[in-house]
């Protein structure tokens, strides 16, 4: 049941980016997608694997669903949240963007945590939180540095 | 998480293959046909986040199939290893619009990268930077590159169709 609804969760992400009017370019939607896999992947080795804050189900179906969740649905995630960002004219509707984002990844590890996918042993939904909100907070700073290498390229030309 | 379990010869050979593929990597961005900024960071990180996915997915975690230096634990020696994979994210991109390539040369391109790919990982086994283990062959590698560089090239035809891969900077 966990793999069925952590493979419809990347399934809806992956139709709603689609279908979405994107403010990012194409090239920034990848870079989005690319950086925040790589450094999602980093973290759940390192704080997993490495630290053994957590264990990963070794069961064929729930270990392929925390890779789906891991490479797929959360970088996705973070790059419809990015375009939206975009598209909020206040701080606060910002916030407000990042926040829900974090409330659907967090729902994710959670239905992962119920049906064993993932099983916190020193790490718990607190930290889970944390990381995610910096995560979303560092993409979105290099998106901003990777926005003004086209910029810069202009401005020289 | 570990530095390395010994300095021994094949964090030396890694080193100088690093040295190798970045310097090679500087002469080209100083040539006039260079890659634009943002598509060469984003060749770069395409080549880190390719070696990095696989890895991670079939190279640890439940299948294993390859340990990367001395330990299937994350060696800091392991960063060179990924970081070595950027320039290729380059390379892969630059010579693609250098070539020209379309939809006659599209297949003989793809195939050459996938068996570079193939042949560059037997250097790095004959080096002792990967061990392959679990019943995982050399040859396995190569419908993998074969897939991975397909996307690849895809990828680029479809970001060409959006901007100029080589903009004036």
């Amino acid at each position: 049941m966990g793999f069925v609804l952590l493979v419809f969760l990347a399934w809806l992400v992956l139709v709603l980016f689609t279908t979405m009017n994107k403010k990012l370019t194409f090239i920034e939607n990848t870079f989005v997608y690319l950086s925040a896999m790589v450094i999602n992947i980093n973290y759940t080795w390192i704080v997993y694997e490495e630290l053994n804050m957590a264990d990963i189900s070794q069961q064929i179906l729930n270990n392929s669903a925390f890779l789906i969740h891991r490479s797929i649905t959360l970088p996705i995630t973070l790059a419809i949240t990015l375009n939206l960002v975009r598209t909020g004219d206040s701080l606060a509707s910002k916030f407000i963007i990042m926040t829900v984002s974090v409330a659907f990844l967090v729902s994710a590890v959670m239905i992962a945590g119920y049906f064993g996918i993932v099983d916190y042993k020193e790490w718990n939904i607190g930290y889970e939180i944390i990381y995610l909100l910096l995560l979303h907070l560092v993409v979105q700073f290099l998106l901003k540095y990777f926005g003004q290498l086209k910029t810069r390229g202009v401005n020289e030309a | 998480m570990k530095m390395w379990k010994e300095f021994g010869n094949n964090e030396l050979y890694l080193l100088l293959m690093v040295a190798a593929a970045y310097f090679v990597y500087f002469l080209l961005i100083r040539r006039p046909d260079r890659l634009a900024k943002q598509v060469r960071v984003l060749s770069l990180l395409w080549g880190i986040a390719v070696g990095i996915l696989y890895d991670f997915t079939i190279g640890g975690g439940r299948t294993d199939f390859y340990k990367v230096n001395d330990l299937n634990n994350y060696e800091v020696t392991d960063i060179l290893y990924y970081i070595l994979f950027a320039p290729f994210g380059y390379f892969f991109f630059y010579l693609y619009e250098k070539l020209n390539i379309g939809k006659k040369t599209f297949i003989m391109y793809v195939l050459v990268w996938a068996f570079f790919g193939v042949y560059f990982q037997w250097v790095l086994t004959a080096a002792d930077i990967i061990t392959l283990q679990k019943g995982y062959k050399l040859m396995h590698s190569f419908p993998i590159f074969l897939l991975t560089q397909t996307l690849t090239g895809v990828y680029i035809q479809v970001l060409k169709s959006k901007e100029s891969l080589t903009a004036a900077e």
